[in-house]
């Protein structure tokens, strides 16, 4: 009977409780969210009208949880807010549509990409032969820029890269040619060095396009074929390949037999093939 | 037919042409080497068959030249070939882009030659041999085929004046590679069937 006793007077303060608050302060729905608030009131079966109050509270509770849009004006502030709480799913709508607009924008960069990819091969070796083409010009510019700073530093005329004994020589091979003066002789030599850097250089371009170090006559034959300046070698070339190797077969199997250790390539064939029919 | 010494060439002779014939055709293979190493990287290196395709191009370009200019001196009644008829017949062959430098030079020879005396000027006694018989054939190839060249760079011009221009080309290379992503994005724009590619993109480049 003493558990029983103590239980007893528990209840006597919280029936005091409410007693002590003015009922004429309060709207009966705030009434009711007060007495949500306190658990313990739920727990007072004596008091019948408590009973009914908590009772209503507890359905309205669950009204809030349930996902229904509930008119505003049958709440008081407090209970929208209460019901603005209740309602998360309509906070994060913003995200959502966020979320939504960027799928959308990773789903135009994909289909996108394709598309740029199919013209990817054609623009990469346009771009390649363009940029290859660009830096021949600009060091074919460089190395004349060299030279004619070499050409207007240069004072002494006796002093050439290249004999001039040998230039006349060549020059007087032409039986039109009768006199030549002595400015010509001056200037050639320049214009010979000129014309070796730029053949050179063309050579050397295809040279570089096929991933060797080593100048080679194909490349010289190659840059002959695709420049215009160099037309007229197009057939002399060759024709004094046939003329060199009937004229000097010794010579041209001396070269070809040097050529060999140094070459390391078949390019040398066609020179070793000329001797041997003239033997 | 003496051959006179090479007191001009501060290089060694060519020693793979004994004979004297084929000394006299082109020029000493050494000096033509050492200018070819001018164009190239310090690590390249040239195959002897390159030297020499340079070296018997650069006896045809001679003969080329002079074979124009006597044309023209012919034609004008005269019999010494001088420096404007050489800068002329390389101008006409499609060699505009040396005749610049050349100009500068032959004006600075000929203040000097002024200020010497006029014993300087007088030109060399002209020899009456000729050893190449079959050169005649060859020089007539060659008129016909620098009429043709002459044609052909007439439509090449525009090719040339950008080279002589000296500026820098960083810019050249930017705007190429801008036309390209241009390009790129015309493609785009057209909004044709996409093909699985594997190759990368150089765009960048």
């Amino acid at each position: 009977m003493d558990p029983s006793q103590s239980g007893t007077p528990s209840l006597f303060p919280v029936m005091d409780i409410p007693v002590a608050y003015p009922p004429a302060a309060y709207p009966p729905c705030e009434v009711a969210v007060a007495a949500a608030a306190y658990p313990r009131l739920l727990y007072a079966p004596p008091d019948a009208a408590a009973a009914q109050q908590a009772a209503a509270a507890q359905q309205q509770q669950q009204l809030l949880g349930a996902p229904v849009v509930c008119p505003p004006a049958a709440y008081p502030p407090g209970e929208v807010a209460v019901a603005a709480a209740a309602y998360p799913p309509q906070l994060y709508a913003p995200p959502d549509a966020a979320a939504a607009q960027q799928a959308t924008a990773a789903q135009q960069q994909l289909l996108g990409a394709p598309v740029r990819v199919a013209y990817a091969p054609p623009d990469a070796a346009a771009v390649q032969q363009a940029a290859a083409a660009q830096k021949h010009k600009h060091q074919l510019q460089m190395l004349w820029l060299e030279l004619r700073r070499e050409i207007e530093a240069t004072t002494d005329f006796k002093k050439h890269n290249i004999p001039l004994s040998r230039i006349k020589k060549i020059m007087r091979a032409d039986p039109d040619v009768c006199a030549i003066t002595a400015e010509v002789l001056v200037v050639f030599p320049w214009a010979c060095e000129m014309f070796i850097l730029e053949l050179t250089r063309h050579g050397w371009a295809h040279a570089e396009a096929n991933k060797r170090r080593m100048l080679q006559k194909s490349d010289i034959v190659a840059a002959i074929a695709r420049t215009d300046v160099f037309d007229f070698f197009r057939d002399t070339v060759l024709h004094d390949d046939a003329k060199e190797g009937a004229d000097a077969a010794p010579a041209a199997a001396a070269a070809a037999e040097k050529a060999h250790p140094a070459a390391g390539a078949p390019a040398t064939d066609p020179l070793a093939n000329y001797p041997m029919p003239q033997q | 037919m003496p051959d006179s010494d090479n007191d001009e060439s501060g290089g060694p002779s060519n020693a793979d042409f004994s004979s004297p014939r084929e000394q006299d055709r082109f020029l000493p293979i050494a000096n033509v080497s050492r200018i070819m190493k001018k164009a190239l990287p310090a690590n390249a290196k040239i195959s002897k068959d390159g030297k020499e395709t340079v070296q018997e191009c650069v006896s045809e370009f001679i003969s080329f030249i002079t074979g124009e200019a006597s044309d023209k001196c012919q034609r004008e009644k005269r019999k010494t070939i001088n420096g404007d008829d050489l800068l002329w017949a390389m101008t006409t062959l499609g060699f505009e882009d040396y005749v610049e430098p050349l100009k500068l030079y032959l004006h600075k020879f000929r203040e000097l030659e002024g200020d010497k005396a006029a014993a300087g000027s007088q030109p060399p006694p002209p020899p009456s041999s000729t050893h190449n018989g079959a050169g005649v054939p060859v020089g007539y190839g060659m008129y016909g085929a620098g009429g043709g060249s002459g044609m052909i760079m007439m439509m090449g011009q525009p090719m040339y004046p950008p080279a002589a221009s000296s500026g820098y080309s960083q810019q050249p290379p930017h705007h190429q590679m801008s036309m390209g992503g241009k390009g790129g994005a015309y493609g785009h724009c057209d909004g044709s069937s996409s093909s699985p590619s594997g190759l990368r993109r150089h765009d960048g480049l």
